[in-house]
């Protein structure tokens, strides 16, 4: 027995008929097929299906997509620009090498585009502690604290693309 | 954990910024061994059957600084890297817990139960 729920995933609208206890994470990796977004732990601990919901990051394993009818969801899949050309919080991580096996990586993006959504700047300890809830098993934090400082760079430089903190010469 | 650093023969290195990633993730890997993770049975039964109960170490969990060396020499063969910086930080840690307390402790992880038992029975 269905229930209605209207979600807008990356752009698109959605009218799908959803399971009273149908899973945000279900709908979008099996009913969608996003694959971007993936389970781990399934208890809402360990950020790996992280998506943004309305802008939030939330653990799609613990939201029910009922009740998340109206509202506009992000997976790693609509990050990138209509030509395909990468955010800069994916160019960061590349350019950082900020990932080993990769399985965190579509839910720590994201993390990090609500991180420097709400503090373009943020030291170390803020984005440590801000991204507390992403766990990755390969460790590869450091790399991934690296990539947020290089990508509130790239964000900035496209906010002021005229004033550049490099030096002249 | 203030400060953790290993030094970790590595042949000779290909691809710098992959190595030192193998490096990382060893030590933080080691970090979580000695620190946090345990498998508890009752009676066979898992009771650690998931996350909220088999603790990794999250971003709090960083030492304050991580630092490592990629030791090479020259004419060394191109090996693989693997996890070794991953057995010694128990051990690392292991030492400066018995050199802080003045007691040895044998079993990990290094739970603060099993800290305060270690100094209780040196009294």
């Amino acid at each position: 027995m269905g229930q209605v729920a209207r979600l807008t995933v990356n752009g698109e609208d959605h009218q799908l008929s959803v399971h009273c206890d149908e899973t945000l994470l279900e709908t979008l990796r099996d009913r969608l097929g996003l694959t971007s977004v993936r389970e781990t732990c399934g208890i809402g601990i360990c950020g790996t299906c992280t998506v943004l919901v309305d802008g939030r990051p939330l653990s799609s394993c613990v939201l029910l997509t009922r009740l998340a009818d109206g509202a506009q969801v992000t997976t790693l899949e609509g990050l990138a620009g209509p030509n395909g050309a990468l955010h800069p919080v994916q160019e960061a991580f590349l350019a950082q090498q900020a990932f080993q096996c990769s399985y965190c990586t579509p839910g720590m993006i994201l993390s990090v585009v609500a991180l420097l959504t709400e503090n373009p700047t943020p030291t170390p300890e803020e984005a440590a502690a801000y991204l507390t809830g992403n766990l990755c098993r390969c460790g590869s934090y450091l790399r991934i604290l690296a990539a947020v400082q290089d990508a509130a760079r790239r964000l900035q430089l496209r906010r002021n693309p005229q004033t550049n903190s490099c030096s002249p010469g | 954990i203030v400060q953790l650093h290993a030094a970790v023969y590595a042949g000779r290195v290909v691809n710098q910024l992959t190595a030192a990633l193998q490096n990382e993730g060893s030590m933080i890997m080691g970090l979580g061994s000695a620190l946090f993770e345990e498998l508890v049975y009752d009676d066979g039964q898992p009771l650690t059957t998931n996350l909220s109960d088999y603790l990794i170490p999250s971003f709090l969990d960083l030492p304050v600084t991580l630092s490592h060396e990629l030791l090479e020499c020259p004419g060394a063969e191109v090996h693989g890297l693997g996890e070794t910086a991953l057995p010694p930080v128990p051990a690392a840690i292991g030492n400066a817990v018995a050199r802080a307390i003045g007691a040895c402790l044998t079993e990990l992880p290094l739970t603060p139960e099993r800290v305060f038992r270690a100094l209780r029975a040196t009294r």
